[in-house]
C-alpha cells in the first residue's frame, strides 16, 4: 500500500512534468536514475543500513538429512521454505500479469497504449489513468519480489545496487516492452551466471574417474566476477541482437 | 447547414499560422475531398477540424452544435473517427485487438459491431489473430478504418488513406470509401491522388497554402481547366 502510494506521488511529482513536455526517453531515464538516488536517501534516513533477517517459521521444508535418508542418495537436496513460497508467488504473479495484460480491457488498453501513444489517445483512452494503474502494478510487483528477496536471503536495504543491472541486462536481453521477454532475459542471464560460476568439482568427482578429478574448485570464473557476466551478456546483446531475443521496442 | 463544418479557420502549430481562412464542410453521407500541392495545409486543415491544432480564428461546427473548444477526446465521443496518416494501428496487436481499442468509449458488447467490420472487409476476418503490424500495407490501412469504425461514428476522417499502398489496393479502398458513405457516414478526407478521389467526391477543395482556391463538386473541379492544368497534371 505505501510502495503505491510512494509510485503514485513520484510520478505525480516528478514524472508527469516530463510526461507532459513529452522529453525524450534518454532524459526520462536521467529522471529515473535521480528518483533512485532520492530514493536510496529516503530509505538510508528512515530504514537505515542495516542487514535484517525475516527468521519466523519453519525454514526448510525438506531437510538435508532427511532427504539423504529416505532417497538413500549419498549428498542432501534441500527444499527451504522460502524457496517453494518465492516459485508459487512468482509464477501467480505472472500468470496473472499475463492473464490481465491480454484478457482484459484495461490490459488491452494498457498495451494498445504503449504501442500507439498518439492513437490510443485517438481512441479515446484515457492517458493520465492507465499510467496511474500501470505504477500501481509495478508497485504491487516491486513489493512482491523484494519481499520474497526479504525472505530467502536477508533484507538488506541497499541490495537494488548490486541486482539493478542483472535485471537491467534482463530486460534488454529479452526485448524492451516485452514481458514474456523479460521472463526469458531473466532465465539466461542468472542460469549464465550459475553455468560460469559454478564450482564443478563436486560434479566432476561424481562424472569422472577418481584420478582425473582436478584439486581445484573448477570454476569458469570466481563468483566475484557474477556481475561481470551480466554486462558481458548486456554488451553481446547490444551488439548483435538490439532488440532482444523476443523482439522489444528499442530501435 | 452541413453536418459538419469548419469556418473561417486560421492558425498553425504555434508560431506563423498555416491555415488562412479556410473553410471546409460535409453533408451527412456524403464524401468531401481536400486536394492541394504538398505543404497547402491538407493534414492541417484535418487536425484543425478535428482539435488536434489551436484556431486563432474561426468556428467548427458539427450537426449545428460549436465543437470549437472540444478535445479530440471529447469529438470522438461527440460522432467523429479519425484515421492518421501513418502509425495507425497498434502494431504488437491482434486485428480483433484493434477493433476493441478502437471501441472502448462503448460500454456495450461489441461483438456486433466487429461482425459488421469482418463483413466489410472479409479480409481482416481470415487474420483476426495476426499482429497489425506483420500485415500488408493495404490491410493495415483497413485495420485503421475499421478501427475507427468501431465507435459508430456519423463521422469518418481519413487522412491520405491511399499512401503507399498499391493502385489495386487502392481501387478497393475508395470502394470501400464509397461503401461507407452509403451507410450514412460523412467522409472527410484528404488525398495525394487527387483525380481519383475528386472522381468519388462529393465536394472537393483545391486548398494552396492554406487557403481554399477552389471549392466545387468533385465533377466540376475535374473539367475546372485551371485545376487540371496546376493539380491534375493536364
Amino acid at each position: 500500500m505505501l510502495s503505491i502510494a510512494l509510485a503514485l506521488l513520484t510520478d505525480r511529482t516528478v514524472y508527469r512534468f516530463y510526461r507532459i513536455k513529452r522529453v525524450d526517453p534518454v532524459i526520462m531515464l536521467i529522471v529515473s536514475m535521480g528518483v533512485m538516488f532520492t530514493m536510496a536517501g529516503l530509505t538510508r534516513f528512515f530504514i537505515g543500513t542495516e542487514d535484517r533477517v525475516f527468521a519466523d517459521g519453519a525454514r526448510f521444508i525438506l531437510k538435508a538429512r532427511d532427504m539423504k535418508e529416505t532417497l538413500g542418495l549419498s549428498e542432501g537436496v534441500t527444499v527451504k521454505t522460502s524457496q517453494v513460497i518465492t516459485v508459487v508467488m512468482t509464477l501467480a504473479s505472472a500468470i496473472w500479469l499475463f492473464w490481465f495484460l491480454g484478457k482484459t480491457k484495461i490490459g488491452k488498453m494498457m498495451r494498445a497504449f504503449s504501442d500507439n501513444k498518439d492513437l490510443a489517445l485517438l481512441s479515446g483512452i484515457n492517458p493520465e489513468r492507465i499510467i496511474r494503474l500501470t505504477w500501481i502494478i509495478a508497485a504491487i510487483l516491486a513489493t512482491i519480489a523484494g519481499t520474497l528477496y526479504g525472505l530467502d536471503k536477508s533484507y538488506k536495504p541497499f541490495v537494488y545496487q548490486q541486482l539493478l543491472l542483472p535485471i537491467f541486462a534482463a530486460a534488454i536481453v529479452g526485448g524492451l516492452g516485452n514481458p514474456l521477454g523479460a521472463v526469458v532475459g531473466g532465465f539466461v542471464v542468472a542460469f549464465s551466471e550459475v553455468i560460469l560460476t559454478y564450482a564443478y568439482t563436486k560434479f566432476l568427482h561424481y562424472t569422472l574417474p577418481a584420478s582425473w578429478v582436478p584439486d581445484g574448485l573448477v570454476q569458469f570464473l570466481p563468483t566475484d566476477y557474477k556481475f561481470a557476466i551480466s554486462f558481458m551478456i548486456l554488451v553481446l546483446i547490444l551488439i548483435f541482437r538490439p532488440t532482444g531475443i523476443l523482439r522489444g521496442k528499442l530501435q | 447547414m452541413s453536418y459538419l463544418s469548419g469556418v473561417g479557420m486560421t492558425g498553425g502549430y504555434g508560431g506563423a499560422d498555416i491555415l488562412h481562412d479556410c473553410s471546409i464542410s460535409v453533408d451527412k453521407g456524403q464524401i468531401a475531398v481536400i486536394v492541394g500541392p504538398n505543404g497547402a495545409g491538407k493534414s492541417t486543415a484535418m487536425k484543425a477540424l478535428f482539435g488536434m491544432l489551436d484556431l486563432r480564428k474561426g468556428v467548427v461546427t458539427l450537426d449545428g452544435q460549436d465543437i470549437t473548444n472540444m478535445s479530440p477526446q471529447e469529438r470522438v465521443a461527440a460522432g467523429m473517427s479519425f484515421v492518421p496518416q501513418v502509425n495507425n494501428v497498434f502494431p504488437t496487436m491482434t486485428v480483433q485487438e484493434n477493433l476493441e481499442m478502437g471501441g472502448v468509449l462503448r460500454d456495450d458488447d461489441l461483438t456486433a459491431t466487429i461482425d459488421e467490420i469482418y463483413d466489410l472487409f472479409p479480409i481482416l476476418k481470415e487474420k483476426r489473430n495476426q499482429a497489425a503490424g506483420e500485415l500488408s500495407g493495404g490491410q493495415r490501412q483497413q485495420v485503421a478504418v475499421g478501427r475507427a469504425l468501431m465507435t459508430n461514428p456519423k463521422l469518418l476522417m481519413l487522412d491520405e488513406p491511399t499512401a503507399g499502398v498499391s493502385p489495386v489496393v487502392m481501387d478497393e479502398l475508395f470502394d470501400l470509401i464509397i461503401e461507407i458513405a452509403n451507410t450514412g457516414v460523412s467522409i472527410v478526407m484528404v488525398e495525394q491522388n487527387a483525380r481519383q478521389a475528386l472522381e468519388i467526391a462529393d465536394q472537393g477543395y483545391v486548398l494552396v497554402q492554406g487557403r481554399n482556391r477552389f471549392t466545387d463538386t468533385g465533377q466540376v473541379l475535374l473539367d475546372n481547366p485551371d485545376v487540371r492544368k496546376s493539380f491534375l497534371g493536364g
